[in-house]
């Protein structure tokens, strides 16, 4: 799209701003169009006049119309609604903002394959007015299929997820897709998504996704999960994010060995929650920070649905990073510490042990540094290869970790660039780090027996070495672990381990 | 039990209790009083969130389990583990398999057509889904009962032919199990057995937890020796003896008063009739007995161990006999006979069930014997005696060979000799069911072939 400021001269006329308003508009009807188009050299003089008015001082300006073009599907007020502030706009340069943010808005619907925002003259009889001409194209083509590596919010690691999308069916810039996504935690799901910009009277988008899912986590914990469910977006900003999910699901363990307390969470619940998570991240890299900050705070209440018999649950997970720069070979030091709880409610929750997919567990192979989804990744030690394990059944020599009512971990990560030029570009880079993670049980009346001294005897503690290489997919790390102290049964031991983070 | 196994601390995990009862699945409450008869101390702890699971019961000290699935339920595990076995001298009475079948085939087949179909599921509801949500507990039920009628063969076209089948059945059975107990405390002796416990359970949710209008309940409750047998064990072993708070149960039915349910006066006549009726119960029982071991080779699962312990057990009853009764023909004899020559001539070498079968060379002869009475001409030589069908067989194991185009001709004419003769022995089968039948009741002896 055609900025409107790119395109303006840059040493525009002096005038009057009053009298210069009309002319201005004249000059942005033909300076502010299309792409490229050259301009006469009194139109550059207009131009460039313009520009050092609009330097000096706010040119008032006031838009008569918004004209929307070239939608034959799409719903006009579903355009017009992603331009609102440009109405509002009282000068040029708010408008020429509000502009750039509509053109941008509007691109992220996903359903155009051009948007050009034009300023037009407003009537002759109505002086100092404009016109926004909103030309779109839409999409040719509606069904696009992807594939990309995501960190979901639901999983805690990341996942490569393929997905075919029909866009705008019905002009409301409604987004249908169909998706698969296989995790790295033994996960695979398939769904069916939803996506509306604008829905009655909702600010935010919303998204709605029908799923049926199964994790696998026999080899650690002796059950796998399976779950059909609703997933609905109700609120989706910047900052904020709400979602309801309700489903079926059921808890089966097919190897028939698992542990006592597995075995008696074997069975089907009805899930339905409301999660509320509030993201506040300005480190200025996801995948390699160096400088910011950012907070995560997610808070989940399960049984609310008239059936009591449903699950009932209440979770609290918060994240906190930093990122200090230090100068030299791009270095930064990265803290950061996450600490979650969980805990039943409803008559009896004292002496009810909590549901096991609802716990913690720490270990696996995604970086801290990244994630910012609860405590659960430490550098070193396997998945859920942490906390509370009981032996399998008879015959088997393994052990069922089943996770902690509460768990917390910290790190501290200090990253370089390498000396090598080459791997430098590639944005290739070394770190070296430490972390350290525990859990606890809290429910069946044992929060009585867990003390601050007993938890920090009984922390993980581990450091290491490594090398980051960041595709475009994904972060991945080549890692030497030394693990400094576990305790019995945790599965880790020093060497090399991969990570994947996305 | 097992070396390393904890000695204290057993755990049974059932479906939570209801209707007055313990636990008031049908799966699960036959473990619970077969350890209760076995004295064992226990703990009861409960799953309510996994009606369609075939695990439950199971039975859990320390790290061993014994699930229901395995090895024919958690009864037979727990004897094969050696955890505890009230069975272990009785295994060998020629009664234990016939009644064991009888129970296991008719009256649980009987107990889950009444549970799922016969009431509708309105006692299902409550023992499986009453924990769960509700929109999981509908679709459960049908899942379950949609198992359960394809389980029982249950089609719309036949539904109501199988539900008399299934009744009749039943019927039998409890008249037959009613003959044999008597007024015994147990069924085998003075000793409990696994099948007091299944038998036990069986009347007790029968009678606690079916409704009121069930049809299988009405007709267990004819049979008033079989009600004060269940109070009786239930009072003693499953009740502490303070406790009072279940009612017996010959009250639950207070408006009904059946024959049999009370003792009554008789006069000499009546006694005579009683006699008599007596007799024929008992002829009744014992053919029902075979009858449902025959059934329970080609019905059961784990059939091929149960077809090996039934081929055991009428070996033993058989003996060198020329009928299974006496010296005359049954109906029993007719179908017996039909099996061995079917899986003798009919089935490859290469099946189990035959090579399982040819190890009781008494039941070869007696099939052996029978056909060239009845089957075959005096004079006629051509079909080859049954025990050197299998040139290398009398042993467990036989191999197929490899034949010649020569052989292959002849094994063609030896199917069609075979197919002539399969069907030659249905149809002698048929005759002689028909003439040595002619003059017993048939109400006595009305049984159907369950293939």
């Amino acid at each position: 799209m055609a900025n409107p400021t790119e395109n303006l001269d840059p040493n525009p006329p002096t005038r009057e701003p009053e009298d210069e308003v009309e002319e201005d508009e004249e000059e942005e009807e033909e300076g502010e169009g299309e792409d490229d188009d050259a301009v006469s050299n009194p139109q550059s003089l207009k131009t460039e006049s313009l520009f050092r008015r609009m330097r000096s001082a706010p040119v008032p300006v006031r838009v008569h119309d918004v004209i929307v073009k070239g939608n034959t599907k799409t719903k006009d007020h579903i355009i017009e609604a992603e331009v609102d502030a440009v109405r509002e706009a009282s000068t040029l340069q708010e408008l020429l903002e509000a502009s750039r943010v509509a053109n941008s808005n509007l691109r992220a619907l996903d359903v155009f394959d051009s948007v050009n925002v034009t300023l037009d003259s407003g009537p002759p009889e109505l002086p100092g007015t404009t016109n926004v001409i909103i030309k779109v194209v839409e999409s040719k083509s509606p069904l696009t299929g992807q594939v990309g590596a995501y960190t979901r919010a639901e999983a805690k690691s990341s996942s490569v997820e393929a997905s075919l999308k029909y866009k705008n069916i019905f002009g409301y810039g409604d987004i249908w897709d169909g998706s698969v996504i296989y995790g790295c935690d033994n996960s695979a799901e398939v769904g069916m998504g939803m996506y509306l910009p604008r829905f009655k009277g909702l600010p935010t988008p919303f998204s709605s996704r029908l799923y049926l899912s199964t994790q696998d986590w026999l080899k650690f914990s002796s059950y796998k999960e399976r779950s059909l469910g609703l997933s609905l977006g109700l609120l989706s900003s910047k900052y904020h994010e709400l979602v309801y999910t309700v489903g079926w699901r059921n808890l089966i363990d097919p190897s028939r060995s698992a542990s006592k307390s597995i075995r008696r969470q074997l069975g089907h619940s009805l899930l339905s929650a409301l999660k509320y998570t509030f993201k506040y991240d300005q480190r200025d890299s996801y995948l390699r920070p160096t400088s910011g900050y950012a907070f995560s705070s997610t808070s989940q209440i399960g049984g609310l649905a008239p059936d009591s018999r449903s699950l009932r649950f209440l979770k609290q997970e918060i994240d906190l990073r930093c990122a200090f720069p230090f100068g030299f070979y791009n270095a930064a030091l990265n803290l950061g510490v996450s600490g979650g709880v969980t805990f039943p409610w409803g008559s009896g929750y004292q002496n009810r042990p909590s549901s096991v997919p609802e716990r913690f567990f720490l270990g696996g192979n995604s970086s801290p540094v990244c994630s910012l989804g609860g405590p659960s990744a430490l550098w070193g030690f396997k998945t859920r290869g942490v906390g509370h394990n009981e032996p399998k059944r008879k015959g088997d020599d393994e052990r069922d970790f089943i996770g902690g009512d509460a768990a917390v971990t910290a790190f501290a990560d200090l990253s370089f660039d390498l000396p090598v030029r080459w791997l430098r570009e590639r944005g290739v880079h070394g770190h070296v780090f430490a972390c350290a993670g525990n859990m606890a049980k809290l429910t069946e009346n044992e929060f009585r027996n867990v003390t601050a001294p007993k938890l920090l005897e009984t922390f993980r503690t581990s450091v290491g070495t490594g090398i980051v290489l960041p595709t475009s997919l994904f972060r991945m790390e080549i890692n030497y672990c030394h693990i400094l102290k576990k305790q019995e049964h945790d599965k880790a031991k020093s060497g090399f381990f991969l990570t994947f983070s996305a | 039990m097992e070396g390393d196994q904890d000695t204290s601390g057993f755990t049974l995990v059932t479906r939570k209790p209801c209707f007055g009862l313990p636990t008031a699945c049908p799966n699960c409450l036959p473990a619970y009083i077969y350890l209760k008869l076995a004295q064992l101390p226990f703990q009861l702890a409960f799953n309510s969130t996994f009606p369609d699971s075939d695990e439950l019961p199971y039975f859990e000290t320390g790290t061993y389990v014994a699930y229901n699935y395995e090895d024919g339920g958690v009864i037979e595990k727990l004897k094969k583990d050696g955890v505890v076995n009230l069975d272990s001298q009785l295994q060998s009475l020629p009664d234990y398999l016939s009644l064991k079948a009888l129970i296991l085939s008719w009256l649980e087949e009987a107990l889950a057509y009444e549970t799922w179909v016969g009431t509708e599921g309105v006692s299902a509801w409550k023992i499986y889904y009453s924990d769960l949500p509700w929109v999981i507990s509908k679709v459960l039920f049908y899942k379950q009962t949609y198992m359960a009628k394809t389980r029982l063969g249950i089609i719309k076209e036949n539904s109501e032919e199988r539900e008399k089948q299934i009744y009749k059945r039943a019927s039998d059975a409890y008249e037959a199990l009613s003959t044999r107990l008597g007024e015994q405390k147990f069924l085998f002796e003075d000793r409990p057995s696994s099948l007091d416990a299944i038998f036990l359970s069986h009347i007790l949710f029968t009678i606690q937890v079916l409704p009121e209008t069930s049809v299988l309940r009405t007709k267990l409750l004819e049979h008033g020796n079989l009600v004060r047998y269940a109070e009786k064990l239930k009072l003693e072993f499953l009740e502490a003896p303070s406790s009072s708070s279940s009612p017996p149960l010959h009250s639950f039915p207070s408006s009904f008063s059946r024959k049999g349910s009370k003792p009554k006066s008789k006069s000499k006549t009546e006694k005579t009739e009683e006699e008599k009726k007596f007799k024929k119960r008992a002829k009744l029982f014992l053919a029902a007995q075979f009858l449902a071991v025959v059934i329970y080779l080609s019905v059961m699962g784990g059939i091929y161990k149960r077809a090996s312990d039934a081929y055991e057990a009428l070996s033993t009853r058989l003996g060198e006999q020329k009928f299974l009764f006496e010296d005359r023909p049954s109906s029993l004899d007719a179908i017996f006979l039909s099996h061995i020559l079917f899986t003798i001539q009919v089935l490859p070498e290469t099946s189990v069930l035959r090579t399982k079968l040819l190890e009781h060379g008494n039941l070869v002869r007696y099939a052996e014997k029978l056909k060239l009475e009845f089957l075959e001409a005096p004079s006629s030589s051509s079909s080859p005696p049954l025990h050197s069908f299998p040139s290398s067989f009398s042993r467990k194991g036989s191999k197929p060979k490899s034949k010649s185009k020569t052989e292959k001709t002849e094994e063609e004419k030896k199917f069609k000799k075979r197919a002539k003769l399969f069907l030659a022995a249905q149809f002698l089968a048929v005759v002689i069911y028909l003439s040595v039948m002619g003059g017993v009741s048939n109400d006595e002896l009305e049984y159907e072939d369950d293939d």
